[in-house]
C-alpha cells in the first residue's frame, strides 16, 4: 500500500508538472471504464502498444504509465501509446506497466485505482492472418485475407475477393491454413467463379480442384501436416438456415460429411473417414503428425431429398463426439479410429480440435448441438490436458457469447480465438496465455491503433491463424492465378488402412483427376 | 494567352428557366424518388468514412457524392443543390468548349445525359450499388471538364505532359474513369486544334501530349492495381461508374456516361470550329430552340414514369414512420382508376380473347392486357393489408380494395424481399427474417441510412443493446439522424419504455412464438408469411398474431386454413359481430362444402352472396363479365377467390 502510495505521489508530480492532476486531485467513487479491457491482463512482450480508451464522462483525461522508471503520459480520452514509447516500456520483456488514470470535472481532478498490464516474457508469434468481412447470411461481396504484424499495426491484404470481380461473377475465398506456421506453404479456398484451391508450395503457387467424383465436395477445413507433404481436409455439403425468434440469427447445417487426405506431390486425395452413417469433419495433425484428430456425430438417415428437412428437425440432437485416427506418414498407412471425448454422452457437440505444438493441450470449442460454433451463444472453449488428463471448459476466457475458431502460438504459449463477447454478433479475435499449470491468463483483445476501432468496424474477422513470417506472395500473383489458370483436377487414391493386428485392409488403386482411368497400383 | 468564354446573360436566361423547371418538377413531383435515393446512402462525418473512400479508385467522387446526396432527405434542397449543380455544368461547358451562343444548347446535351442517367433508374435502385448515385456523375463530369480545361490552359509541351500524368494517376485516384475519360478528351482536344490560339506548339508536340494522354490511361489501371486490392482489372474502367448487381442492368444505366464520355470527346475536337460558327449566325438561328426541344424531349422519354413504383416508395416511406392511414390513403389515390378507361381495356381485351384462335394467342393477349390494365404490385397490397391489420380494419377492408399482382415496370425481376423484406418481416413480427434481408441489402449494396436504421430497431426489440450500439454510433455521425439515434439509445437500454413506444409496441403482439428455422421463401414476402401464419404455431397466441393468421388463411384461399384461423380468432379476439370479410369467407366456404356451422351472417352479407350466385350463374365468369362483375361485386371476398386469381396471382 505504502509502494503504491509512493507511486501515486510520484504520478500526480509528473502530472501536475504537465498540466495534468494536481494536489487537489481526489480519489474517483467510481470504477474506470476502459475499453478494451487491458486491466491487469498478460501480454506478451512483442506485442504491439495496449492502447485503448476511457469510457467514463469527464471534461479531460490523463493517463500516465510507467515500468521500469520509464513513464509516459498521454492526454485525452483515447489512450494511444506512440510504439517507440511502449517499447520502453515493455523493454525488460519482464513486469508490470502501472496504469493511473485521471479524469477531470469542471475543475476538479479525480485519480482511478491504478491498474496493471503484466508482461510476459513469452513472446508471441509476429503475424497472424484473419478473413475480414461483413456480416454474412448467404450472398457476400467484400471478403479480405489480411495478415497483421500484431507486434505493431501493420495491416497488409495478401488477397481479396474484390480483386478477381467478373462483370457481376464474384468469388468466395476462406478457409487459409499454414504449414508450421511458414507461408512458403500455405493454401486458401476460391469458391464459385474461377474456384479452386490456391496452394502455396515451397513458394510455387498452384491451384487444384479437389473434388473427385469419388468426394462429396472440394477440400473444405484443412489441417497442413506437420513433417510431410499432406494436407487433411473435411469434405462437407453445407447449408444453412435461418432462426426466427432467437439471438442466434443463424444455423449452419452439414448434409454430408467425410474426411479426406490430400497428397500433395502426387495431387490426389484419398479417403481418411467416409462412413455413411457418421458426420466426420474438422480434421487436426497431432504436434508429431502420428494422430489425426477429428470430430464426429452418428446420425443413421438415407440420403434422398428429405435428408436435410430430417437434419434440420433433428438440428439439436447432433452431436459431435471427438476421435482420434493413428497415422504413419512414411507408408501413408492409417490405423483404426478410437473415441477421445464422448461429447454426446453429455448433450454436448465437440468441433475445432487443435492441438498445440507441444503436444501438451488440446483445445477444441463445446456447444450446445451442431457443427458451427461462431453462431452458437452457447459455444465455449474447452482444453485437454494430456499432462494432468483434466478436460474441462476454460471457464476463465469464457463470455456469455460465442467462443468459436482458435489457434495455438508455435511456442504454445499462446492461444488466439474468435469470440463475439463485444456486442454479441461482430466477431473480434482475443489472445490469452496458458501457464504451466494449464491456466489461462484473462483475455485480451488485439491492439488496435484506434482503440475505437473495434467499436466502430461493421466488420468481422474470423479464421486467425498465427505465422512466424510475412506472406511472400504477391496480391496480384494470387488474383493472376485465380483468374487466369484453371484448376488442376486432383486424381483419387484408396485409403491404405491397417486393422487393430497391424494387417492392410484395402487395395491400392488410383484415379486419374484428368483422364479418370483407374490404376491398380 | 487561353481566356474562358464569358457567357452573356441573355444566353443563360434559357438555361435559367429550364434549371427552375426541373427544380419544381423533382421537389413536387419526385421528391419522393429523391427521398428514397437519399435514404439508401449514406454520409457519415468520421474521419474512418473518409479515409475509406481512398481505398478503391473513384471513392473520393464517392465521398464528395454521399455528401450531397444526404441533403435528398429534404428532397427541395437536395433537388436544388443537384440543378444548381447541373447548371454549373451547362455553364462551364459552354465557357471551356467555348460555344458561341448561337450554339449555346449544345451544352445542354451532357447535362440532359446527367438527368436521364438518375431519371431513368427506376427499380434499379434496388439494386444500385453506391451511395453516391446521384451526385456523383455531376460532380465527375465537372472534374473531367475540369481536367480539360486546365490542360489545355497550360503553356508548354512538359507542363501539359506533367499535368495529364497527375490527372491521370491521382484523377484516377480520386474519381476513377470521369478522370481518365477527361485525360483522354484533352488529349483529343489537343491533337485536333490545329487552328488552336491556346497552344502553339509544333505537331509532334501536340501528338506527344495526345499520346502521354494515351499511354497514361492505358497504364494506369495496371499501375495501381498493384496497390489497390479493391478491384480487379476486368472492372477497372468502371471504378467510378455506378453499379448494380444485376449485370445486364449496369450495362444499360451505364450507357448514358459512355455518350457522354463520347459527346466529351468529340466537343473537345469540335472546340476549335465553333469560334467559326460564331460569325455564321443567321444559318444557326433555330439552332438553339431544336437542340434544347430535342433534349427536353428525350429526358422526358427517358424520365422513369410508373405510377406503382412512385405509390410503393411512399407507401413504404409512410410505413417506416409508423404512418398506417397514409399508407392506406396513398394505395386509395393510387388505385383510383377511372372506370371508363378501365372497362374499354376489358372490353378490348374480351374482343381480342374473343378471336384468338389458339391457346398462345390466347396466353399473350392475356399477358398483353397484365400490363395494360391498371392495378396494384403485390408490394402495395402487402403494404396496405398490413397497414389495414395495423388499424384492426383489415378483415372489413382488405378484400373491397383493388387487389392484383401487376408486374412492377421492371426488365428485371424485382424480389420483394429485398425491396421491401426488412420493413415487412420487422412490422409483422419475423425480426430475424427482417433482419436476414437487411444483412443480403448491405452486403451487395453497403450500409445505409435505412439499413443502419433497420438494423437498430431489431436490435432493440430483440434487447441486443449492445449490438444496437454499433448501428447507434453510426448514425450519431449523420447529420438527419442523431436525434432518432439518441431516441432509440434510450429504448435500447430500457426494455420497459420501448415495449410501449412505437413502432415496438405494435409489433410486438406479433412475436408470439416459438423458435423454429425460418421457411424457404425465395425472396417472396407472401410465400413467407402465408408458411409463417400457419406452419409450427406455438400454443399461444395475440389478438393481433390471429387477426393476421386469419387474413393470411383468407388470402391463400384455403378453408382449413381458414376454419382453423377462424377458431383461434374467436378465442383471442372474442368478437361480438363477425368483420364483413370474415363473414363473406365463412359464407363461401359453408356453401362449398355444404356446411352449416351456425354462423349468424348479416342480412346484407347474404343478400350480396346470393345476388353474386345468380350473377355468375347467369352471365359465368369470363372475359366478357369480368369487368362488371367486378364493379358490382369487386368489394367482397368471393370475388377475390373466384376471379382475382385470374390474373398472374402467384396462389394460384
Amino acid at each position: 500500500m505504502k509502494k503504491h502510495s509512493i507511486l501515486l505521489c510520484f504520478v500526480m508530480a509528473i502530472a501536475s508538472c504537465a498540466g495534468g492532476p494536481d494536489a487537489g486531485t481526489i480519489t474517483s467513487d467510481e470504477s474506470l471504464r476502459i475499453f478494451p479491457d487491458y486491466s491487469e491482463v498478460l501480454i506478451p512482450c512483442n506485442l504491439a502498444p495496449a492502447n485503448f480508451m476511457i469510457d467514463n464522462e469527464a471534461d479531460a483525461f490523463y493517463t500516465v504509465l510507467s515500468n521500469n522508471g520509464q513513464s509516459v503520459t498521454i492526454k485525452g480520452q483515447k489512450v494511444r501509446i506512440p510504439e517507440k514509447d511502449w517499447k520502453r516500456l515493455i523493454s525488460g520483456g519482464d513486469g508490470r506497466i502501472e496504469v493511473n488514470v485521471f479524469i477531470r470535472r469542471g475543475k476538479e481532478w479525480a485519480a482511478f485505482p491504478t491498474f496493471g498490464i503484466n508482461i510476459s516474457s513469452d513472446p508471441i508469434d509476429r503475424y497472424i492472418a484473419y478473413r475480414k468481412m461483413p456480416l454474412i447470411v448467404q450472398v457476400y461481396n467484400s471478403l479480405e485475407m489480411i495478415q497483421r504484424d500484431i507486434t505493431c499495426f501493420d495491416e497488409k491484404v495478401y488477397f481479396s475477393n474484390t480483386m478477381v470481380h467478373e462483370k457481376s461473377e464474384g468469388t468466395c475465398v476462406n478457409c487459409h491454413a499454414f504449414s508450421n506456421y511458414k507461408t512458403d506453404n500455405m493454401q486458401f479456398h476460391a469458391r464459385e467463379h474461377n474456384g479452386g484451391t490456391i496452394l502455396v508450395i515451397d513458394g510455387a503457387l498452384r491451384k487444384v480442384n479437389l473434388k473427385t467424383p469419388m468426394t462429396i465436395s472440394a477440400g473444405v477445413y484443412p489441417s497442413w501436416h506437420p513433417t510431410h507433404k499432406f494436407i487433411a481436409y473435411s469434405n462437407n455439403k453445407t447449408y444453412q438456415e435461418m432462426h426466427m425468434m432467437s439471438h442466434d440469427k443463424i444455423e449452419v447445417l452439414d448434409q454430408e460429411n467425410d474426411i479426406v487426405l490430400y497428397d500433395i506431390e502426387n495431387n490426389a486425395i484419398s479417403p481418411i473417414e467416409n462412413d455413411s452413417s457418421e458426420m466426420e469433419c474438422f480434421p487436426t495433425w497431432s504436434a508429431d503428425g502420428r494422430t489425426l484428430y477429428y470430430v464426429s456425430n452418428h446420425y443413421e438417415s438415407p440420403f434422398d431429398s428429405e435428408r436435410f428437412d430430417r437434419i434440420l428437425n433433428d438440428r439439436l440432437k447432433l452431436h459431435f463426439n471427438l476421435y482420434a485416427k493413428p497415422f504413419d506418414p512414411d507408408t501413408r498407412t492409417w490405423g483404426p479410429h478410437y473415441l477421445v471425448y464422448d461429447a454426446a454422452e453429455k448433450d454436448s457437440s465437440m468441433t475445432w480440435p487443435r492441438e498445440s505444438p507441444d503436444g501438451r493441450f488440446l483445445m477444441t470449442c463445446i456447444s450446445t448441438h451442431g457443427i458451427f460454433p461462431i453462431d452458437q451463444i452457447a459455444s465455449d472453449l474447452f482444453l485437454f490436458d494430456f499432462k494432468t488428463g483434466n478436460a474441462r471448459i476454460i471457464d476463465e476466457i469464457s463470455s456469455p457469447y460465442a467462443e468459436s475458431y482458435h489457434a495455438w502460438s508455435s511456442n504454445s504459449k499462446w492461444a488466439m480465438w474468435s469470440t463475439r463477447r463485444e456486442d454479441g454478433t461482430f466477431t473480434r479475435l482475443y489472445f490469452s496465455h496458458i501457464d504451466e499449470n494449464g491456466h489461462f491468463s484473462k483475455p485480451f483483445t488485439l491492439p488496435q491503433k484506434d482503440p475505437e476501432s473495434n467499436r466502430k468496424l461493421l466488420y468481422e474477422y474470423n479464421v486467425p491463424e498465427f505465422q512466424i513470417e510475412p506472406i511472400s506472395v504477391r496480391p496480384e500473383d494470387f488474383a493472376k492465378l485465380i483468374s487466369e489458370s484453371d484448376a488442376i483436377p486432383a486424381a483419387f487414391e484408396s485409403k491404405r488402412e491397417t486393422d487393430n493386428d497391424g494387417n492392410l485392409t484395402t487395395s491400392d488403386y488410383r484415379i486419374d483427376g484428368m483422364t479418370g482411368a483407374s490404376v491398380q497400383k | 494567352m487561353y481566356h474562358s468564354k464569358p457567357i452573356h446573360f441573355k444566353t443563360a436566361i434559357p438555361a435559367l428557366v429550364i434549371a427552375l423547371a426541373l427544380w419544381i418538377v423533382l421537389t413536387f413531383f419526385q421528391g419522393h424518388f429523391l427521398y428514397k435515393n437519399g435514404d439508401m446512402s449514406l454520409f457519415l462525418f468520421d474521419w474512418d468514412f473518409f479515409k475509406e473512400a481512398f481505398s478503391i479508385p473513384g471513392g473520393f467522387l464517392g465521398w464528395v457524392g454521399s455528401f450531397f446526396s444526404q441533403f435528398l432527405l429534404i428532397p427541395w434542397i437536395g433537388a436544388l443543390l443537384w440543378t444548381l449543380l447541373l447548371l454549373l455544368a451547362w455553364w462551364k461547358t459552354v465557357q471551356i468548349f467555348k460555344i458561341p451562343d448561337k450554339l449555346s444548347a449544345l451544352a445542354a446535351l451532357p447535362v440532359g445525359l446527367l438527368i436521364i442517367a438518375n431519371m431513368s433508374l427506376g427499380y434499379s435502385i434496388y439494386y444500385l450499388q453506391c451511395h453516391d448515385y446521384f451526385f456523383a456523375p455531376v460532380i465527375g463530369y465537372l472534374l473531367m471538364i475540369g481536367i480539360m480545361d486546365a490542360t489545355w490552359r497550360l503553356k508548354g509541351t512538359a507542363a501539359k505532359i506533367a499535368f495529364i500524368f497527375a490527372s491521370a494517376f491521382g484523377g484516377y485516384c480520386l474519381a476513377g474513369v470521369f478522370a481518365l475519360a477527361g485525360v483522354i478528351a484533352a488529349g483529343i482536344g489537343t491533337a485536333a486544334a490545329p487552328d488552336s490560339k491556346d497552344f502553339k506548339g509544333h505537331i509532334w508536340e501536340r501528338y506527344a501530349v495526345s499520346a502521354a494522354a494515351a499511354v497514361f490511361c492505358a497504364a494506369v489501371p495496371f499501375v495501381l492495381y498493384r496497390l489497390f486490392t479493391s478491384f480487379s482489372i476486368a472492372d477497372s474502367l468502371l471504378m467510378g461508374l455506378p453499379n448494380f448487381t444485376i449485370l445486364e442492368w449496369a450495362q444499360s444505366v451505364r450507357l448514358p456516361y459512355w455518350l457522354l464520355f463520347g459527346l466529351t470527346a468529340a466537343m473537345a475536337i469540335a472546340r476549335p470550329y465553333f469560334a467559326n460558327a460564331e460569325s455564321d449566325g443567321r444559318k444557326m438561328a433555330l439552332f438553339n430552340p431544336a437542340i434544347t426541344l430535342a433534349a427536353i424531349i428525350a429526358t422526358s422519354v427517358f424520365w422513369f414514369k410508373d405510377d406503382n413504383f412512385k405509390a410503393e416508395i411512399k407507401m413504404s416511406l409512410a410505413a417506416e414512420r409508423n404512418d398506417w392511414q397514409k399508407v392506406i390513403d396513398i394505395f386509395e389515390t393510387a388505385t383510383a382508376y377511372n372506370p371508363d378507361k378501365e372497362e374499354k381495356k376489358y372490353k378490348d381485351m374480351a374482343h381480342e380473347l374473343a378471336n384468338a384462335n389458339d391457346e398462345e394467342t390466347y396466353s399473350q393477349i392475356i399477358r398483353i392486357y397484365n400490363g395494360k390494365i391498371s392495378r396494384p404490385t403485390r408490394l402495395m397490397v402487402i403494404l396496405r393489408d398490413l397497414a389495414l391489420l395495423k388499424q384492426g380494419k383489415a378483415l372489413d377492408k382488405a378484400f373491397a380494395m383493388q387487389d392484383g399482382g401487376k408486374k412492377q415496370e421492371s426488365k428485371f425481376p424485382i424480389v420483394n424481399s429485398i425491396e421491401a423484406g426488412q420493413l415487412v418481416f420487422f412490422n409483422y413480427g419475423a425480426v430475424n427474417i427482417g433482419y436476414h434481408w437487411c444483412l443480403e441489402n448491405q452486403v451487395l449494396l453497403g450500409w445505409s441510412y435505412s439499413s443502419l436504421r433497420a438494423m437498430t430497431s431489431y436490435a432493440v426489440i430483440m434487447n441486443e443493446s449492445e449490438f444496437a450500439a454499433k448501428f447507434l454510433d453510426k448514425l450519431d455521425k449523420t447529420l438527419f439522424f442523431r436525434k432518432w439515434s439518441r431516441e432509440q439509445r434510450v429504448l435500447a437500454n430500457d426494455v420497459q419504455a420501448m415495449s410501449s413506444a412505437q413502432p415496438y409496441k405494435d409489433i410486438l403482439p406479433y412475436m408470439c412464438f416459438e423458435n423454429r428455422m425460418a421457411e424457404y421463401d425465395d425472396g417472396d414476402c407472401e410465400i413467407f408469411l402465408v408458411n409463417h401464419f400457419f406452419k409450427n404455431r406455438s400454443n399461444w397466441s395475440t389478438p393481433e398474431f390471429d387477426r393476421a393468421a386469419l387474413l393470411w388463411a383468407m388470402r391463400y384461399k384455403d378453408s382449413v386454413m381458414f376454419w382453423k384461423a377462424l377458431a383461434q380468432y374467436f378465442t383471442t379476439n372474442n368478437p361480438e359481430h363477425l368483420p364483413k370479410h370474415v363473414q363473406e369467407a365463412a359464407l363461401l366456404f359453408c356453401s362449398i362444402e355444404n356446411e352449416d356451422l351456425g354462423i349468424t351472417f348479416d342480412k346484407e352479407v347474404l343478400d350480396g352472396f346470393t345476388h353474386f350466385q345468380e350473377y355468375v350463374q347467369k352471365y359465368g365468369v369470363n372475359s366478357n363479365t369480368i369487368y362488371r362483375l367486378w364493379r358490382n361485386f369487386g368489394d367482397t371476398y368471393y370475388y377475390y377467390y373466384f376471379v382475382t386469381n385470374v390474373y398472374s396471382f402467384k396462389f394460384n
